[in-house]
């Protein structure tokens, strides 16, 4: 009668180091290129496209961000888009916040990022709300495109 | 005679990677639904005090041009005009040849002023109401700056503003 061997049980475990490194290593790749500045920008709007817009090389010191759609509503709170008449409010109450700080509303940068489609009175009259309250720094916001 | 010490096999110690594993995928998970692929912006930046103050601090021997322009029901430019010496106004164009025009306008407007030593002129922007903001920030790119033919970057017009309504 043929003797039948039994075999010891083999384990399958895999070798899962190269797979944690590299998982790693993605970790590592997508955390380098998060950016939650980008996060806060509206997607509805739809930037004027420029060449010769500058990325800015260092974030302002004070900077005011107002985000303006296609029908001239504003975002600047998590409120939402509102009417310039809501913001002028917020933007008074931020114009103080600075000045209790003992800095000057010139220093502060008011950054647009308008909807290319807006008609220019919307954007006229934010710039003008805003330098009645102090603000002249402005950097107006265009996606970079390379030259052709 | 120190007593032997029983000498015994180093045990595998077995470490559970599961969770260790979970939290990796969730992690990786999170920053692939976060991601996205960042499209560059970039900033005019312009001084732009209230008008009052300006006009008080401007210096007469600043040359301003205007530049003019018109939209029609759409908000599309139909007319760009420059009040400077000698004017010149274009229309029926297409948008590329509207800000080349005006480009090179102002390029030897700052050039001349470079020259012969005099503070550069400002722009001021006069633009429809209508008129789409696009044509605005075209209209900014176009004064402020160019490449030349190497491709570097110049400034031309540093002031510009916009006309008061």
């Amino acid at each position: 009668m043929p003797k039948i061997e039994s075999k010891m049980d083999v384990s399958a475990e895999g070798d899962m180091t190269s797979m944690i490194d590299m998982t790693f290593q993605l970790i590592a790749f997508f955390m380098i290129l998060i950016n939650f500045a980008d996060a806060e920008a509206s997607q509805e709007i739809k930037l004027p496209a420029s060449q010769l817009a500058i990325p800015p090389e260092a974030p302002p010191e004070d900077p005011i961000v107002l985000q303006m759609d296609k029908m001239g509503n504003i975002l600047y709170s998590a409120d939402g888009f509102e009417p310039l008449a809501f913001v002028k409010k917020r933007l008074i109450v931020k114009r103080d916040l600075i000045t209790k700080a003992k800095k000057n509303p010139q220093t502060a940068t008011v950054i647009i990022r308008a909807d290319k489609n807006v008609a220019t009175k919307f954007v006229r009259e934010l710039l003008e709300a805003c330098q009645e309250l102090g603000f002249e720094t402005f950097a107006f916001r265009a996606a970079s495109v390379k030259p052709t | 005679m120190p007593k032997r010490q029983d000498v015994k096999a180093p045990e595998k110690i077995d470490i559970n990677m599961t969770p260790m594993i979970d939290v990796v995928f969730q992690l990786m998970a999170f920053f692939l639904m976060t991601f996205k692929v960042a499209s560059t912006e970039g900033d005019f930046n312009l001084k732009l005090p209230k008008a009052e103050r300006s006009a008080g601090a401007a210096n007469t021997q600043t040359e301003m041009i205007n530049v003019v322009m018109r939209a029609n029901a759409q908000g599309d430019l139909m007319v760009m005009q420059v009040d400077a010496a000698p004017p010149a106004r274009w229309s029926n164009a297409t948008d590329a040849i509207l800000f080349s025009n005006l480009r090179s306008t102002i390029d030897n407007k700052v050039s001349q002023a470079r020259d012969a030593g005099q503070e550069e002129p400002e722009i001021q922007i006069d633009a429809d109401d209508n008129l789409r903001y696009e044509f605005v920030i075209k209209t900014i790119d176009a004064v402020s700056a160019k490449f030349d033919a190497a491709g570097n970057y110049q400034q031309l017009a540093k002031k510009v503003k916009f006309a008061p309504k």
